[in-house]
């Protein structure tokens, strides 16, 4: 029994958007390439990190939960369904998606759910002023669902290097008696984060007894800038790792974007074995290991 | 294999300084609000002073609940932190990193896996949800779910915001600033465990309560529509408290200790009367603990349960029951028996 992916869907955008809107937006798409309904989902699950008027509460997962209601036409008569889906957040940086994906499996494999969403995407914060704020606009959904084989994800590895915490943080203040948001990084985060995974990647690998032949993609974290590219050559992945633009700066759904680049082609569904890496503030590194076949 | 999972640890911080219900009054610019006290039951809250923030009660509530606790901070192998508010060095909210992380750090933990959860008040009864699977399924042997809200920013804006009863910040005038630690661990004692674990929520009433950042002054906003809210409570809460019954085998008048989020007596009490009526009989007791605390958010819950075991009301066996409703709209519910915990608290019956 196994967590595998069932569907994909992502959306970029120019900026403007709402995040619940832009969220909800991949998620339908998610749900229709899929064919179920937002009633086969047990458990909706979002990452996203970055809103336009800093949400704190409720959770950004039970607004889009909201619209896929009703878009369905069930707002009036879900309450009948009471207890058959649990919505909410996990907030990790750009790992809050594998720190999902683990969750889900979880309930996957205690039986629990059959179907798990997660919803994922950042837009730039509109309220008061927003500085150093870089990355792209997009969103992203995926959907999870339980196979009766060992398909799936099968192992997961995270590991904090918390040395490096003020290497990159993000924070509202009031200094100057108005709200600034600041998003900071220092100038060697990107080769931190590079050395951080990699390590991780090689304890991974040894714990499990795993090497790189038996890995056929790569899916990385988008962010920070150049990191699959740097990735790429410290460890001379060459193909193996899948490449979006290099200045292109995607963060909590980034690493879905790099898995859209080929979900629907030949090679993925022939490919056995995937990595997925992401890496965010603290740093943190997180590992999911996929058996395809 | 599927393991079993008790609560073996508790901790709380409630901040250094209090604010009453009358003070609160007082500083209204409207004299159209009158007995706040008498209605939400509330008569102080407690709230940040100097140095203190989401970070810091969090902080000081893990450490509180690892003196108790049979586990050392390094030996913690996974840790969610449930804060809504995520203030530190004063009302900067930090996204990022993740709070579960500065826990850690301060803790003195390196290797445990941390994530940040939100989901409103029922953050924490969504943490152990996590943890409680996580466990039974022999993933970690153990986990801190942790909170540190630093609310009483809501409180302050709707002072200067409230001009009738019937404005939509009139439920932030009954927060608190509280944090809260449980650590829940494996167990083979078959007379302690988590029992039941069940959450789920009603996505179509989300919009009933926003909270979001002010961009006035330092601090949030947070409008709800409480009367639609409590109707939406009240209507399903018996269907959530029967279902967890039912999946432990228990009646509701089996249940000692019924722990409802803490807003205001006049909800509990309406609340209590429903689900009396609805089940014949009630559980022993519905535990009701605003007077000091006002409503703490996500940590309403473990703070009531604390106070209680420090209190020493509890006897081995009896049967908890935390009932959790949240913006969202968040119906939670876990039952589990108190046995060994007891004895850490001073409480050898």
């Amino acid at each position: 029994m196994g967590t595998i992916i069932n569907s994909l869907a992502i959306e970029s955008s120019k900026g403007g958007d709402e995040i619940v809107q832009l969220i909800s937006n991949t998620a339908k798409s998610c749900l229709r390439c899929s064919g179920l309904g937002i009633s086969s989902i047990g458990m909706l699950i979002s990452t996203g990190v970055y809103s336009e008027n800093h949400l704190k509460e409720p959770a950004l997962a039970t607004l889009v939960h909201k619209q896929l209601l009703e878009r369905n036409g069930l707002s009036k008569t879900y309450s009948e369904k009471l207890g058959e889906l649990l919505s909410f957040d996990i907030h990790n940086g750009g790992g809050g998606i594998i720190n999902a994906i683990q969750v889900i499996d979880g309930f996957m494999k205690s039986d629990e759910i059959e179907n798990g969403l997660i919803v994922t995407g950042d837009v730039k914060p509109r309220m008061g002023k927003t500085e150093n704020y870089n990355f792209e606009t997009g969103a992203a959904a995926i959907i999870l669902s339980k196979s009766r084989d060992k398909r799936g994800f099968v192992k997961f590895k995270t590991e904090s290097f918390s040395e490096f915490k003020n290497d990159f943080f993000s924070s509202t203040n009031w200094d100057n008696g108005s709200l600034v948001f600041v998003n900071k990084q220092s100038n060697d985060y990107l080769k931190k984060t590079v050395s951080c995974v990699v390590k991780v990647i090689h304890r991974f690998f040894e714990e499990e007894h795993l090497s790189w032949d038996e890995i056929d993609f790569v899916f990385t974290s988008q962010s920070p800038k150049g990191f699959s590219f740097e990735l790429k050559n410290k460890l001379n992945l060459k193909e193996k790792i899948i490449q979006l633009n290099e200045e292109l700066e995607i963060y909590s759904s980034g690493l879905l974007f790099a898995v859209n680049q080929i979900f629907n082609s030949k090679e993925f569904s022939e490919a056995k074995n995937f990595l997925f890496v992401t890496v965010g503030a603290g740093i943190t590194a997180s590992l999911a290991y996929y058996k395809n076949h | 294999m599927i393991y079993s999972c008790n609560i073996e640890s508790v901790g709380v911080k409630l901040p250094s300084l209090s604010l009453s219900t009358r003070e609160i009054e007082k500083r209204l610019k409207t004299s159209s609000i009158l007995k706040l006290e008498l209605l939400t039951g509330i008569s102080n809250r407690r709230i940040c002073g100097e140095n203190e923030d989401s970070l810091t009660l969090a902080v000081e509530a893990a450490q509180e609940c690892l003196k108790k606790s049979e586990l050392k901070a390094d030996e913690l192998e996974m840790i969610i932190s449930c804060s809504i508010s995520k203030y530190v060095n004063g009302l900067n909210h930090y996204y990022e990193p993740a709070l579960s992380l500065l826990i850690k750090q301060k803790i003195g933990n390196s290797k445990a896996l941390n994530f940040d959860v939100s989901n409103a008040c029922a953050g924490m009864v969504t943490g152990v949800h996590i943890a409680n699977n996580f466990i039974k399924q022999g993933k970690v042997k153990n986990c801190l779910v942790v909170s540190g809200e630093y609310i009483s920013g809501l409180a302050k804006n709707a002072i200067e915001n409230v001009d009738s009863i019937h404005h939509p910040e009139l439920a932030s005038l009954t927060v608190g600033d509280a944090g809260a630690a449980v650590i829940l661990s494996r167990t083979d004692n078959n007379e302690e465990y988590l029992s039941v674990s069940e959450i789920s929520t009603l996505g179509e009433f989300s919009h009933l309560c926003m909270g979001y950042q002010s961009n006035k002054s330092p601090g949030g906003i947070m409008e709800t529509n409480m009367k639609k809210i409590h109707q939406v409570s009240i209507k399903h809460a018996p269907f959530v408290v029967d279902k967890a019954l039912q999946k432990a085998g228990l009646k509701l008048s089996e249940i000692d200790y019924l722990i409802p989020h803490q807003t205001a007596k006049i909800s509990i009490c309406s609340g209590a009367k429903l689900l009396i009526k609805h089940f014949k009989k009630g559980p022993g007791e519905i535990v009701y603990n605003l007077s000091e605390t006002g409503n703490t958010a996500s940590t309403t819950h473990f703070a009531t349960f604390y106070k209680y075991l420090n209190e020493k009301r509890f006897k081995t066996g009896d049967k908890v029951m935390l009932l959790s409703f949240a913006s969202g709209l968040v119906f939670g519910v876990i039952i589990f028996s108190v046995n060994g915990i007891l004895n850490r608290y001073g409480n050898n019956n």
